[in-house]
């Protein structure tokens, strides 16, 4: 951190004391694997190691960030090719041992191609690449990756992405609502939820889900970019300021 | 006898490969076969893409066209000459890996290739 000045988010205080070790998985594409690591290291303090897809080694991680990019240039489908990296073995059974995965952007979509999360992101509604701030509600405070957040708190936070366009079936979404597992919307700057504020046509606003177990969360909006107070918003610190008090 | 022999040379291909298999390879090249997949989005998705494109044609004046859908056609080469195992690794291929099975449904169909039409192709 460049200012001296306290940092408004870093306030928190973790459970056990104990700083948690992130990983930053590197798939050839991603782009946002150095501003995760910069936030990570640079603004937290904590301990990250970049995992090379090709590897096997989470490097005793104890939460996975699957970065933003364009794994892959985007072939066939946004995550189609990276979900199958030899990494994606291991973080496949990371979670299913309740490790923490964290999913931003291409992150998110290769959760759900991976079907570690349920639905598909479509093509933007607009057919246009869109790179603004949104607004979201926290949907649920439950959520390792929220719990810290107060519970009015409406997150400014960039997006850009040209497939965010959330879809499932309606049995899907009735079993997201039902299990709480909506952790994000696409709201107004004073969390009302419409169509205007939802950038990309996403199905009933959805910016963020998490997993039943509530250990893998994917989220089309990029709390790395929102971290740094140089860059004029740190909301997105929350998000890392939560998972990371969680131990 | 003569026929008999044609006939299982150039038309019982279907399955395993025959006793006659090698003779077969000895006139036209190893055969293998080729696979043409259509991916299409289902039914229930909506395609934006497609309406774009759609405009497009009003554009140009053409009027009575509608429900445009835009899927993808991929096409390779399946290196066996038996037909139940080259169906079994397209259908892996394309549900796996080529279609995403909660916005696409895939089709395939396979014919027999040789490489000398490989090279005909690529000329």
């Amino acid at each position: 951190m460049q200012s001296e000045t306290a940092h408004p988010v870093l306030s928190g205080k973790s459970a056990s004391g104990r700083k948690p070790k992130f990983g930053v998985v590197v798939f050839p594409g991603s782009n946002c694997d150095y501003d995760a690591y910069y936030v990570l290291r640079k603004i937290f303090d904590y301990d990250v190691n970049f995992l090379w897809h090709k590897e096997t080694d989470l490097k005793n991680s104890d939460v996975v960030i699957l970065p933003g990019g364009f794994s892959y240039g985007d072939y066939l489908r946004t995550g189609a090719i990276a979900r199958f990296s030899p990494i994606m073995n291991s973080v496949m059974n990371f979670a299913e041992k309740g490790g923490f995965v964290m999913g931003i952007c291409n992150g998110f979509q290769i959760l759900l191609e991976a079907q570690m999360l349920p639905g598909v992101l479509l093509r933007n509604n607009s057919l246009q690449f869109v790179c603004k701030d949104v607004y979201l509600s926290i949907e649920n405070h439950d959520s390792p990756f929220t719990k810290g957040i107060e519970s009015d708190k409406v997150l400014k936070i960039p997006v850009a992405h040209g497939e965010g366009n959330y879809f499932a079936d309606d049995a899907t979404l009735k079993s997201l609502m039902d299990n709480n597992q909506v952790v994000f919307k696409y709201v107004s700057p004073d969390g009302i939820v419409n169509d205007e504020y939802n950038p990309n046509g996403s199905v009933l606003n959805i910016a963020g889900i998490i997993n039943k177990r509530g250990n893998i969360l994917g989220m089309m909006p990029h709390p790395e970019r929102a971290s740094d107070p140089v860059l004029g918003k740190t909301d997105g610190a929350m998000i890392f300021s939560s998972i990371g008090n969680f131990f | 006898m003569v026929f008999f022999v044609i006939y299982f040379t150039f038309f019982q291909r279907e399955t395993e490969p025959g006793p006659l298999a090698p003779f077969k390879k000895s006139i036209l090249g190893s055969i293998v076969f080729k696979a043409k997949v259509l991916i299409k989005r289902r039914p229930s998705i909506l395609d934006p893409q497609g309406k774009a494109v759609e405009k497009g044609a009003a554009h140009l004046g053409i009027k009575n066209i509608r429900d445009t859908r835009i899927g993808k056609y991929i096409e390779f080469i399946v290196d066996t000459d038996n037909k139940t195992a080259a169906e079994k690794e397209v259908k892996e291929y394309c549900s796996r890996l080529l279609s995403n099975p909660i916005m696409e449904d895939f089709e395939f169909s396979l014919t027999e290739w040789t490489p000398a039409e490989d090279k005909a192709n690529a000329e």
